[in-house]
């Protein structure tokens, strides 16, 4: 017998994560729900000696989706009921809750309801009379903490009983306007008459009248439920003329209705309600003038949080590639081997080993701030306060976060983009993530400009380009105005009081993160590099990046491109290994010239005016293999991938180009 | 500008209305009724963010939410309440609603004759001086304690 499947379903917000992690542990794989770039959790757990699967569904207000991730959770309800479902409510967002939670009674599938939270509720003296819960909506009410983990081994027994049992719930009675009443049984009688299915025949009559998606998942499930699409379709025209609404927000209405009643006979209110500490700590963090500058400095200490714990690591994680690789050539299985094997091991797949393992410090610490801050519940103010800005890009305030982390480094920040609340944000975050400075170009800047300019200018320059990747992300973000990458959203967000973080849940985000990095972006960033390796060291009877070899023969066919850039043969080809990550584009420049005294090499054969246009061109051109990779494993379509290539390579070019003209007509050199 | 479309009164923080519909724009509709914000539901504006937008509302038994008011712009509200520290010295007649304060505030209004039901105008703001109906007794009432006072306006035929 197969493992018992069993869903948890909830709006967001409600413990659901959390719940999650406490019945399966660590015990949980983090996946893609097919098709699509919502996060899917599964898990498993004992129940009475047997194992149980466990399915995170995405969180919703119902199942009359108007999001993504709703869309998600009911195709999953409806093509794979599962044996059963817990569903989660928050005991202080009680009305709310309900509403999902009556729908997901009328299916008639087995279910468990966990109020959760109850220990605010306790500290708010909120009563709630359980019994009078569990008898109006037909099915066990339990109260939780998913936090301390109070309630949950009643939770356990309950699901069991429910799973053992098998009876096929009573669906809650709610009241519904007479002509919908009777055209939901009118249409229920006939699919009993059709088929016997597992949800509650009214249950499939209401999905039935719905059409769309919800029509075609039943259909497929139960073809005999063909004959009645089309006269489904009828009776739902004829109620809503009559009803002078449309179907599913008459059905909320219905729902909302039965919710408030729920709400106002079993839960007791204290007369008089104390200012909450949120709304103590939302005078302050959500304040008209000091909210944003307390932000700016949230995000200030996250950002120098995550690069100055994160520097130390990166250059001991350097420094141990470096030294294995030095062990690795004296090893006399190596020398055994011709030197382009010898190079292709060491250049090529040890470089990209070296490159992933680069990034592991930071994503990890990124992760851990990031989840610190949603969980605490200050994204949703963060997203609050930084909305009317980013709402110009067509981005949601969350973006914000995204953007700025880029400055750091681009890859933990194209990962980030998951927390936006649509995929058309999540794409066009990630389009313009790339031209954010982030420290790896910064290096370069900082020793080109050391070089070309005078100690005063230098910095001015590292400034001024600064101030060009503002300008940058903001002309492609009205650039990109008019697009529209998967279906928008409105923005309607709940704003949940602040809470402490729970520490596990957050190591276990930043783990999981760390081996999602390692499952999808890895494979891609040394195959990158590999590419690279390739295009610059064959054939091998040359010197590695000289005009012989393929890259230095594109660049010498890309000659006639560059000139009006003022960018010479030499950078061109360095450009290629600033692919791999874009702080090599120094010691491939030296490789390149041949000479280990990079400086008076650069610095007689690139005028500063060629050396802006240069900076300019390496600050937009190309994201580097690891946030390709990143964009590639994010966005799931290599059509964003490469429109990213070709947006960065396009107005690098013409960027540099106004540069290096405009320069040239002004009388510079 | 502002979403909740109101007669005669600029949207601040601390307004209270009804929903009357949810407007013509069907993905904010849908999603709102499915968020169980309905007509007939009250909302409160709680803040308006930095740059007029967006919104924070507190809805009646559940999690505040913030949307945004160009989003919102065909949603259709009336006036509820609002509390004194926002009403105009213009003749018109209000009820007292609720008095947000704690124990000490309660006593000290009711002791000037001031708990819900009290039917008042409004003489001058800043300081506020207000004239209860129908014995026209005068009363003063400072900033912070306008501030915890909830009043509705009454149709001046009822009173
Ligand atoms: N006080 C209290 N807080 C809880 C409880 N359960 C969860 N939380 C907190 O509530 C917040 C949200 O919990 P999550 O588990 O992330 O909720 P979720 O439903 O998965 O949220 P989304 O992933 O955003 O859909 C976190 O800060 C938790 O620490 C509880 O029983 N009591």
């Amino acid at each position: 017998m197969p493992n018992p499947t069993v869903g948890v379903c909830a709006s967001p917000n409600t413990g659901k994560t959390t719940l999650f992690n406490r019945l399966t542990g660590a015990n949980q794989t983090v996946g893609n729900w097919p098709g699509v770039t919502v996060t899917k959790k599964t898990g498993q757990f004992d129940l009475g000696g047997r194992k149980v699967d466990l399915v995170d569904l995405p969180g919703a207000y119902s199942l009359n989706p108007t999001s993504l991730e709703e869309r998600v959770a009911r195709d999953f309800l409806l093509n794979s009921p599962p044996d059963a479902i817990i569903n989660i409510v928050d005991a202080g967002n009680l009305y709310r809750g309900l509403g999902l939670t009556i729908q997901l009674a009328m299916s008639g599938l087995p279910m468990v309801v966990g109020v959760n939270m109850m220990d605010e509720a306790r500290a708010q003296d909120i009563e709630i009379d359980f019994a009078a819960f569990s008898e109006h909506l037909g099915v066990p009410v339990i109260p939780l903490v998913a936090r301390s983990g109070e309630g949950i081994d009643e939770l356990k027994r309950t699901l069991l009983s429910v799973l053992e049992h098998h009876t096929k719930e009573h669906p809650p009675h709610i009241s519904f306007p007479p002509v919908l009443e009777e055209a939901v049984s009118a249409l229920a009688r006939k699919i009993e008459q059709q088929t016997p299915t597992d949800l509650d025949q009214n249950f499939v009559a209401m999905r039935l009248m719905e059409g769309g998606l919800a029509t075609s998942h039943l259909v497929s499930r139960h073809p005999e439920l063909k004959v009645l699409v089309n006269e489904a379709a009828a009776v739902r025209q004829q109620v809503e003329h009559t009803l002078e609404n449309d179907l599913p927000t008459t059905c909320a209405q219905c729902r909302f209705n039965a919710a408030r009643g729920l709400v106002q006979e079993a839960v007791r209110h204290p007369s008089y309600l104390p200012v909450s500490l949120t709304e103590k700590l939302d005078r302050f963090l959500m304040n008209r003038w000091v909210g944003l500058p307390l932000f700016l400095l949230i995000m200030f200490l996250m950002f120098q949080g995550v690069f100055t714990l994160g520097a130390p690591l990166q250059d001991w994680l350097a420094t141990g590639i470096e030294s294995s690789e030095l062990w690795l050539r004296q090893t006399t299985l190596l020398q055994a081997l011709p030197p382009v094997m010898q190079s292709f091991l060491l250049d090529g797949l040890l470089a990209g080993v070296g490159v992933v393992l680069s990034f592991l410090p930071i994503i990890v610490l990124f992760f851990l701030f990031l989840s610190l801050i949603e969980d605490s519940g200050y994204m949703a103010r963060a997203a609050f306060l930084m909305d009317r800005l980013m709402h110009l890009l067509r981005l949601d305030g969350k973006a914000f976060i995204s953007l700025l982390l880029g400055y750091g480094c681009n890859v933990p920040a194209v990962m980030g983009t998951r927390i936006l609340s649509s995929r058309h944000n999540r794409i066009l975050a990630m389009l313009l993530i790339p031209f954010t400075l982030c420290s790896a170009r910064l290096q370069v800047f900082l020793f080109l400009s050391a070089i070309l300019f005078a100690p005063r200018l230098a910095g001015l320059v590292v400034f001024g380009l600064y101030l060009l990747s503002f300008v940058i992300i903001i002309l492609v973000g009205l650039l990109l105005r008019p697009f529209r990458f998967g279906d928008p959203e409105p923005f309607i967000m709940e704003l949940p009081p602040y809470r402490l973080p729970l520490f596990r849940t957050v190591l276990l985000r930043a783990w999981q993160e760390i081996r999602g990095f390692l499952k999808r972006a890895a494979t891609l960033i040394v195959l990158g590099v590999i590419a690279i390796w390739f295009l610059t060291h064959v054939p091998a009877s040359v010197p590695p990046g000289s005009e012989a070899t393929l890259a230095g023969r594109i660049g010498l066919s890309l000659a006639p491109v560059f000139e009006p850039l003022g960018i010479h043969w030499a950078e061109t080809v360095a450009l290629f290994f600033g692919f791999i990550a874009k702080e090599i584009f120094i010691g491939a420049l030296a490789v390149v010239y041949g000479t280990a005294n990079l400086g008076t090499a650069i610095g007689n054969t690139v005028t500063p005016l060629q050396g802006l246009s240069l900076m300019v061109f390496t600050l937009i051109y190309t994201p580097c293999v690891a946030t390709l990779a990143s964009i590639q494993a994010e966005s799931r379509s290599v059509r964003v991938t490469l429109l990213s290539v070709a947006l960065g390579l396009a107005l690098a070019w013409l960027a540099s180009f106004l540069m290096y003209q405009g320069g040239l007509l002004l009388g510079f050199h | 500008m502002y979403p909740l479309r109101l007669r005669n009164f600029r949207l601040q923080a601390g307004i209270t209305c009804r929903i009357r519909s949810l407007g013509s724009n069907p993905r904010i509709a849908d999603r709102l009724a499915q968020m169980g914000i309905l007509p007939g539901i009250e909302v409160t504006v709680l803040r308006i963010g930095p740059m007029g937008n967006p919104l924070e509302l507190a809805v009646g038994g559940s999690q505040a939410i913030a949307l945004r008011a160009s989003e919102t712009d065909t949603l259709d509200c009336e006036l509820v309440s609002l509390p004194l520290s926002l009403a105009r010295s213009d003749g018109q007649t209000y009820r007292i609603r609720a008095l947000q304060g704690g124990q000490r505030y309660q006593e000290k209004l009711a002791a000037a004759g001031l708990r819900p039901g009290v039917l008042l105008q409004v003489v001058s703001n800043r300081p506020w001086r207000l004239q209860l109906l129908p014995n026209n007794a005068c009363v003063q009432l400072g900033q912070g304690e306008a501030e915890k006072m909830i009043i509705e306006p009454v149709d001046s035929t009822d009173a």
